[in-house]
């Protein structure tokens, strides 16, 4: 064979099934049409450069374990060995299969099984040189809010053009709300700074039409205008809180516009914590700085009904403290009846130690938190660029406890109160932490495409725009003159959605073609 | 276009004859844009077929661009001898067509055609044209009388039309003619359903034997 | 008859999962074979229908939890595949043959260890009932 492949192995020394046995190997694998030679590396990990130049090819197949891959043995074989993607292929034969079976002979016959299956996949392979492609150094902020405002001005420091896109909603999150009070004008002056910058653009809401992805990145018109491209996107919406479940109970945004526009309030007040989930840390923190301020204006009377303290952000706890000092109640509650007569309530409910009841008569104002999420607007324009938002709140798509800035969709990221309660300094950290996962995708160099990214045979294709609909980063494009569906190449990330879904099987994913994965597995 | 849905296997199983040779041929063009009968589901059915409950001497998969023009099942005239019997993924058209070429086989249909219709969406096909021959969009906004409307009527609704929906199916089947209203109304139009309109000219439709269409200026 | 099993798994979670799973030192028994796919997302029918045609006894997909998945809902799409096998599988009357979707996630070695051994047992008894 003209194009033969080399395996390469680490002879596996540290572990306990080791070391491969290089006369059985090499005995096995002459038979083989796929693999040219054997080489096999004593302790790879162990002065890898040396070990290297043993190692000549135009294709390598290499075999090993985790660390070599941690220890970044095999980007530094892929450069001294100047090969490309397409020209190697890296496997853990640790973990899968000296790990996997218990005993010596099973384990040499899927070493040998592996490599003829790899090996045949790299035969099949072409040495893909792709250019890398420079991102357009614009980037489009969703939301005109604490966050959005906070990430346009971290980043218009980092020389690029930001567009901001004005929403409709209010300017903070239940969560952020402190913040507003502590610093009156908090938003106005934020505001200010990014309309007067004069890096930052300013479009409403109302004019956005749909996001593309394109080579560069992103498109997006506004109004009538020409599409305008961005490298990267940013979600930063604020979260929005429902309206309190009882008539004539307020909701924090309520209390907070109220408290603003210094308008009075004043008799028994009543907070109703924990009612249906327990109160995020942040949300408690805006509670009681609200109870203080109504404390200090008027004096009020005012109860703060809970189930649970959840004092675990720096300075709540002291928080706490000084507005138990101030003076306002703090009940823990357990079966807690509401009773609502249109607007006048009975409050009633039991000491969760004791039992002994307790009742709460007219009070003046109920204060009930409303759970918050994203607001219509905010849900449709994440449905827009193909975002997934589990449970409603998180917009990110790993796992449910890890709130990482990167979506699922690359280029498009997450920031501030959309994913998830924050406080003030929470949005602002999480501001720069979006402009270091930016700066990794806006490199200068620009970001090279996917290896295994799909590939339409324009012969075979009938347009039936299934891999269009189906794709997960809206990454398949109609070309209306060819008559073919066409990846963005930028954007694909080689998952074969399409090409399993593909009814005409016009679609391959690069150098993993539906005939080399089933002669691969045929050769296990 | 032309919809259609593959018949269950255990019914594809009944029709074909034990210990012969095999051959299911697909279609490039409508049913594989309705998932039925393209190159993918050739194979999928044809792998069913080498592991089923039925044993076959041999079974063969292709796919053709179209089997309602003869110059491509002409291309597999070879595969075709080579077979003993023709399982076709085509719409009934194509499957008549290819029996038409191989009169001396059995050619058998994997598909039942269902209708002429659109797609809602992936996985969602409606019918929409019954094919009727004398086409009265132009009088009901773009809403077909013959396939919204269960009675087919030009000059509806009917006393059965209650809250919009036809009392055929109350809870999933909307009145055509409440749709047409609705719609007319919109565009200012509905002057239009001031004349009575003759009942439709069903002979324009299937109606003994065949229909067909020559053009006298392209034929050769 | 099951002396040959296919694991088709994903790049991400199930591939760690796998790798948790030798890590507690739970190993399988020879008649499985395992192969890598970037997303299970890119398993059709004919990949699971051609694998049995060939001569594997069982196919067993193994993709992240559901919400887990890197590319949205690969796995779920996978899932609807193998079903849409099984039905087919169980019409067309075949016998000694088998799909299965698993989802794992990289800190359930000991579930999936023994939920992949279930399918060697499953077959198993099935021989015996012959």
């Amino acid at each position: 064979m003209s194009d033969s492949i080399v395996a390469v192995l680490c002879d596996q020394q540290c572990s306990s099934k080791g070391p491969l046995q290089k006369t059985s190997l090499t005995k096995r694998l002459s038979q083989s049409s796929t693999i040219g030679k054997l080489i096999l590396l004593d302790k790879a990990c162990q002065d890898p450069e040396k070990k290297l130049k043993k190692v000549t090819g135009r294709k390598v197949l290499f075999g090993g374990c985790p660390y070599l891959e941690e220890s970044g043995f095999y980007s530094l074989a892929a450069e001294s060995l100047g090969l490309d993607p397409g020209e190697m292929l890296v496997t853990d034969v640790k973990s899968s299969i000296l790990d996997l079976y218990d005993n010596s002979e099973t384990i040499e016959e899927n070493l040998i099984g592996r490599l003829e299956s790899l090996g045949r996949l790299l035969a099949d392979s072409a040495p893909l040189k792709d250019r890398p492609v420079k991102l357009k150094r614009n980037v489009l902020i969703f939301g005109s809010g604490y966050s959005g405002l906070k990430t346009a001005l971290e980043l218009s420091g980092e020389k690029l053009s930001v567009d901001l896109v004005e929403t409709e909603e209010p300017p903070l999150a239940p969560g952020c709300l402190a913040a507003g009070l502590g610093s009156p004008g908090l938003i106005e002056e934020l505001t200010e700074r990014v309309r007067t910058s004069e890096h930052v653009a300013v479009f409403p809401q109302t004019q956005m039409g749909p996001i593309r992805s394109v080579e560069k990145g992103f498109t997006v018109s506004f109004g009538r205008g020409e599409p305008r491209e961005y490298g990267a996107v940013i979600f930063a919406p604020e979260r929005t809180e429902a309206p309190a479940e009882q008539i004539g109970a307020w909701n924090l945004t309520r209390l907070y516009e109220w408290i603003g526009e210094r308008r009075p309030i004043k008799g028994r007040i009543v907070f109703v914590l924990d009612r249906s989930s327990e109160t995020p840390p942040e949300v408690t923190q805006d509670i009681l700085t609200a109870a203080k301020v109504i404390k200090e204006r008027s004096h009020a009377e005012i109860w703060i009904l809970l189930k649970h303290i959840r004092v675990a952000l720096p300075g709540l706890q002291e928080l706490y403290d000084s507005t138990r000092e101030m003076g306002v109640i703090f009940v823990k509650y357990r079966n807690l009846r509401l009773h609502n007569e249109f607007g006048d309530f009975q409050i009633a409910g039991e000491d969760p130690q004791s039992g002994a009841p307790f009742r709460i008569d007219n009070p003046d104002r109920v204060i009930i938190p409303g759970t918050s999420g994203l607001s219509a607007s905010a849900a449709s324009a994440a449905e827009t660029l193909g975002l997934r938002l589990p449970g409603g709140r998180y917009t990110q798509p790993y796992s449910l406890w890890r709130l990482a800035n990167e979506s699922n969709h690359p280029g498009v990221l997450v920031c501030g109160s959309a994913r998830g309660n924050m406080d003030a300094e929470g949005v602002a950290a999480d501001a720069a932490s979006v402009v270091q996962t930016l700066r990794a995708r806006m490199v200068p160099e620009g970001i090279t495409p996917v290896e295994h990214i799909a590939s339409v045979d324009a012969d075979r294709c009938v347009f039936c725009l299934t891999c269009v609909r189906v794709c997960p980063y809206h990454a398949m494009e109609k070309n209306i003159e060819e008559r073919v569906a066409q990846p963005v190449t930028t954007a694909c990330q080689g998952c074969g959605i399409c090409a399993a879904e593909c009814p005409a099987e016009a679609i391959d994913m690069r150098n993993l073609s539906r005939e080399s994965v089933l002669a691969a597995m045929q050769a296990l | 276009m032309i919809v259609a849905e593959q018949k269950p296997i255990n019914m594809i199983l009944d029709m074909l004859p034990e210990n012969k040779r095999v051959l299911v041929v697909g279609c490039d063009t409508c049913v594989t844009v309705c998932l039925a009968g393209g190159e993918k589901e050739v194979k999928i059915l044809s792998a069913a077929l080498r592991m089923a409950r039925k044993q076959f001497a041999e079974v063969k998969g292709i796919s053709i661009e179209r089997q309602c023009d003869g110059e491509f099942i002409a291309e597999i005239r070879e595969q075709v001898a080579q077979s003993d019997v023709v399982l076709s993924m085509a719409c009934g058209a194509g499957v008549q067509m290819m029996s038409d070429f191989f009169p001396e086989k059995a050619v058998l249909p994997a598909l039942n055609t269902l209708f002429m219709g659109s797609n809602e969406g992936a996985g969602y096909w409606l019918e929409r044209c019954l094919g009727c021959g004398d086409c009265v969009l132009d009088l009901t906004a773009g809403i077909c009388p013959r396939t919204r409307c269960s009675k087919g009527l030009m000059n509806g609704p009917c006393g059965g039309s209650e809250n919009g929906k036809c009392e055929v199916d109350p809870e999933n089947l909307d009145c055509g003619w409440n749709l047409i209203y609705q719609r007319l109304k919109s565009l200012n139009r509905l002057d239009t359903l001031m004349p009575i309109r003759p009942p439709q000219d069903w002979s324009k439709s299937h109606d003994g034997g065949p229909r067909r269409l020559i053009r006298e200026d392209v034929k050769l | 008859m099951s002396d040959s099993i296919l694991i088709v798994h994903c790049a991400e979670g199930a591939k760690k999962a796998l790798a948790r799973m030798t890590e507690e030192g739970h190993e399988l028994p020879p008649q499985f074979k395992t192969f890598e796919l970037p997303c299970t997302g890119s398993v059709n029918e004919v990949l699971l229908m051609e694998n049995l045609q060939n001569g594997a006894n069982g196919v067993v997909v193994l993709g992240c939890r559901r919400e887990n998945c890197k590319h949205l809902d690969g796995n779920l799409k996978a899932e609807r595949k193998v079903a849409r096998v099984k039905r087919l599988l169980s019409e067309a009357g075949v016998e000694g043959k088998f799909v299965e979707m698993v989802y794992a996630a990289p800190d359930e070695g000991k579930r999936l260890h023994e939920t992949l051994l279930g399918y060697l047992r499953a077959g198993e008894a099935e021989d015996k009932s012959k």
